[in-house]
């Protein structure tokens, strides 16, 4: 039996299903068939070379990007390259509701507070009562660690802070899984690691995510499954153990020599 | 002689040079902001010194009288007020509309084929001379209505303030990240609203700027608002009716044969001037609230 028919038969379902995704930019060809599945509770690890498509799988996994052939589900909703404009529009409001996502450059509103940042989009997107957001909105920011700092900007906060204040917006959409693209890859190794901690106690919670990281040690601690993107394809995956310490292909050896330095 | 030396040899009077070259453009850039804040000086010392002493409690309190009245050359009240009534009008207009285009052009310009040729207008319009708008205000305005009035002044001074408006604030909006767009719609927020609570948001100081600059230039405007609101010596704030203004006042004082109101029109100028200064305050005041408020 195959690893997903067996989780099936477990009663678990995926939260992520891509079948053959396609993306090009012009005459290149990003994505060439990438087929991966991520289950409810889950932490998947992408790992890759520069330029492998890493970062645009996950814009394509909520929209931020089209693509050109097969389908992506995300908690029952499907998104197909050709979608009629109000179904579509429709479908990308259910997908982002249920999908947060986390960047490399943190991309925090300048203008607003910390607090401001994280209440936002619960007050004007899932439309929470205020009070009520604010409220979750301090239990977050307590849970990663910067309760002091809600009423701050977040041009004075520090990368690691910023990263932790980011984590605690896509939280507060309560959403089913949450992208990460290289989360930690513009911080320094103390930041990196207060941002890691959260992750982890997060991936602890069962909180499902899909990681694209470089920190192999995280990788190793937290992933489930780790997939391997080279020229737009899924070259190798596998549990951690595996696919980290005995790589059956060749790019994947040279990657992992690589990142451990 | 060996390798190293001769290098060393070598780079060294390019460092110098390269020195003296950012040490020169350094003196050339302080030294040109100092000669625009001295030429900005020695232009308010001039007026002050011809026309401060016409400046008096009564210029901001009285009408105008005429040559021979008591209380000859009276004040400039009425100026003053039309001038504020102009302003208020242009920029209810001006500052919406303007804002809009300039959002179009930088939000939905990418996706949109007229976007190109509105751009253009915009540039020509920013670059129409004003009096040609005030004839297009005459046309427009004052023949269907069958006199000179307040609005066909303020409608001409709109379209003087929309270009400049919607030029500046495209330019600012342009300037936000486009990840932090991508940060708003992966929320699930809508474009709509990403624009109106992320993008504009974070472009505020900048867009507020270029509304100021606007309503400053369109504030000095003379030639848009001598075929439309043409200027009054009555006291009056009804648009329908011809608007006197601080700038058509001045340059009618100015053109006059009356050494008094020569002098008054210097003083009249220095209250334009404070009447900018002001705006210009007030508007950084209220933004710096509004900031801390958020903050
Ligand atoms: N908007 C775009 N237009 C054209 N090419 C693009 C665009 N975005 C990405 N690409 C190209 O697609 C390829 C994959 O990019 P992507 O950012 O997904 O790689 P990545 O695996 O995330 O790399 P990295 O590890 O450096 O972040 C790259 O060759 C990139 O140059
Ligand atoms: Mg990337």
């Amino acid at each position: 039996m195959s690893e997903v028919a067996s989780a099936r038969a477990a009663g678990q379902s995926p939260v992520i299903r891509v079948a053959d995704l396609h993306k090009r930019h012009g005459e290149l060809e990003v994505l060439r068939g990438i087929t991966l599945e991520v289950q409810r509770g889950d932490v998947a690890v992408i790992i890759g070379p520069s330029g492998g498509g890493k970062s645009t799988f996950l814009r394509c996994l909520n929209g931020l990007e089209r693509f050109d052939e097969g389908r992506v589900t995300i908690h029952g909703t499907t998104l197909l390259p050709q979608m009629e404009r109000s179904l579509e529009a429709r479908a990308l409001r259910e997908v982002r509701a249920h999908v947060g996502m986390v960047f490399q450059q943190f991309h925090l509103f300048p203008h607003m507070t910390v607090l401001e940042n994280i209440v936002e989009a619960p007050i004007h997107v899932a439309h929470v009562p205020p009070e009520e957001a604010r409220t979750r909105a301090r239990t977050l920011l307590e849970r990663v660690g910067l309760a002091a700092k809600a009423e701050r900007r977040p041009g004075v906060l520090s990368g690691g802070e910023q990263q932790r204040v980011a984590i605690a917006r896509a939280l507060a959409m309560n959403p089913e899984v949450i992208l990460f693209d290289e989360p930690t890859s513009s911080l320094d190794p103390r930041m990196t690691g207060e941002v890691l901690s959260v992750m982890s106690d997060l991936a602890q919670e069962g909180l499902t995510m899909l990681v694209v990281t470089h920190a192999m040690a995280f990788a190793r601690k937290a992933a489930k499954h780790v997939h391997v993107f080279h020229e737009g394809r899924v070259v190798e995956s596998g549990p951690p153990e595996q696919v980290l310490e005995d790589p059956r292909e060749r790019v994947t050896r040279e990657f992992l020599r690589l990142a451990w330095g | 002689m060996s390798a190293p030396e001769k290098a060393g040899r070598k780079a060294r009077p390019r460092r110098t040079s390269s020195r003296v070259l950012s040490t020169t453009l350094k003196y050339l850039c302080s030294a040109s902001a100092f000669l625009i804040s001295g030429i900005l000086l020695a232009v308010i010392g001039y007026f002050v010194s011809i026309g401060g002493s016409a400046i008096n409690w009564q210029l901001f309190s009285e009408l105008p009288q005429a040559r021979g009245m008591e209380g000859y050359p009276g004040g400039m009240l009425n100026a003053i007020l039309g001038t504020c009534v102009l302003l208020v009008l242009a920029s209810v207009v001006g500052i919406p509309v303007g804002i809009l285009t300039g959002i179009f052009l930088s939000e939905y310009g990418s996706e949109s084929r007229i976007a190109a040729p509105a751009r253009f207008v915009c540039d020509v319009l920013a670059g129409v001379p004003s009096i040609v708008v005030g004839i297009l205000g005459y046309e427009l305005l004052v023949v269907p209505i069958g006199h000179y009035n307040g609005y066909a002044g303020a409608f001409a001074l709109a379209i003087v303030m929309i270009p400049i408006v919607a030029r500046s604030t495209e330019e600012m909006l342009r300037l936000v990240p486009n990840t932090i767009r991508e940060a708003s719609i992966a929320l699930g927020a809508t474009r709509a609203h990403t624009i109106m609570k992320v993008v504009l948001p974070a472009a505020t100081g900048g867009v507020v700027t270029g509304v100021m600059l606007a309503m400053a230039r369109v504030a000095s405007e003379t030639a848009p608002l001598l075929f439309t609101a043409l200027g009054s010596r009555l006291l009056t704030l009804d648009p329908s009716q011809p608007l006197p203004s601080l700038t058509v006042h001045i340059f009618n004082q100015a053109t006059g044969p009356y050494r008094e109101e020569q002098t008054q029109a210097w003083a009249g100028m220095l209250i334009l001037i404070l009447l900018v200064f002001v705006l210009n305050l007030a508007v950084r005041f209220s933004l710096r609230k509004s900031t801390l408020k958020l903050g």
